[in-house]
């Protein structure tokens, strides 16, 4: 069973957030990340196991250096998530009475 | 999370007769236009009832796949009822039979609208 709660405390913190989405623009090692954000590279390091464990990001070594990058699957389950509880549905009922209405003619 | 036989059911009334309603769940194209391409995309129709009013489909959006079942009726005033129900696919694990609606219809010789 997947859960979705590592996931709602791994981006609950916003400079974990903020590493996330810097790592949108593509493979990333450490270095680089730090270089965007105001905080130590140790500190990138442990926001970056955090997100690993919670199936965001995926790490690729090569020889003594690791690369990091974005896994699309570890937001599965937040869209799963999201499609259980109330976000979705109404949203798409609203856009069915649209085209209802769009039909007419 | 455990609770995998949750499923939720949204429910409204459209200000359209049930005929227009049912083309707008059962035509792939129009259904696109609600519910989204990428949504589109990723689900199967695997069951398509117009006389019970139901449209059911495998929702392959969700791991594992759910199944999304929309249902009309008419309503007094002559428009519909629309009960939408997301919920785990148990035909996920076990094969998925028939439902009696399902199989008047295949008798009926209903054709499916490409």
């Amino acid at each position: 069973m997947i859960e979705s709660d590592p996931i709602f405390r791994a981006l609950g913190d916003p400079t974990r957030r903020a590493v996330y989405e810097r790592l949108s623009a593509g493979e990333m090692n450490v270095a680089n990340l730090k270089a965007g954000l105001a905080i130590s590279q140790p500190a990138v390091s442990q926001h970056l196991a955090a997100l690993k464990l919670a199936g965001l990001v995926r790490e690729r070594r090569e020889g003594r250096r690791t690369f990091y990058r974005i896994e699309p699957a570890g937001l599965h389950p937040l869209i799963d998530w999201l499609g259980r509880t109330g976000a979705f549905w109404p949203e798409r009922i609203d856009r069915l009475k649209d085209l209802l209405k769009r039909m007419d003619q | 999370m455990t609770d995998a036989d949750a499923g939720v059911t949204f429910e409204c009334d459209l200000d359209a007769p049930p005929e227009k309603v049912w083309r707008a769940l059962a035509e792939p194209a129009l259904r696109a236009a609600w519910l989204g391409e990428t949504e589109e995309r990723a689900c199967e129709a695997i069951e398509l009832a117009p006389e019970a009013g139901r449209v059911t489909l495998r929702w392959r959006l969700d791991q594992p796949a759910s199944l999304v079942t929309f249902e009309i009726d008419e309503t007094v005033s002559g428009g519909t009822h629309l009960t939408i129900t997301h919920e785990p696919a148990v035909a996920s694990v076990v094969p998925f039979t028939p439902r009696p609606a399902r199989t008047q219809m295949s008798a009926g010789g209903w054709r499916m609208a490409a």
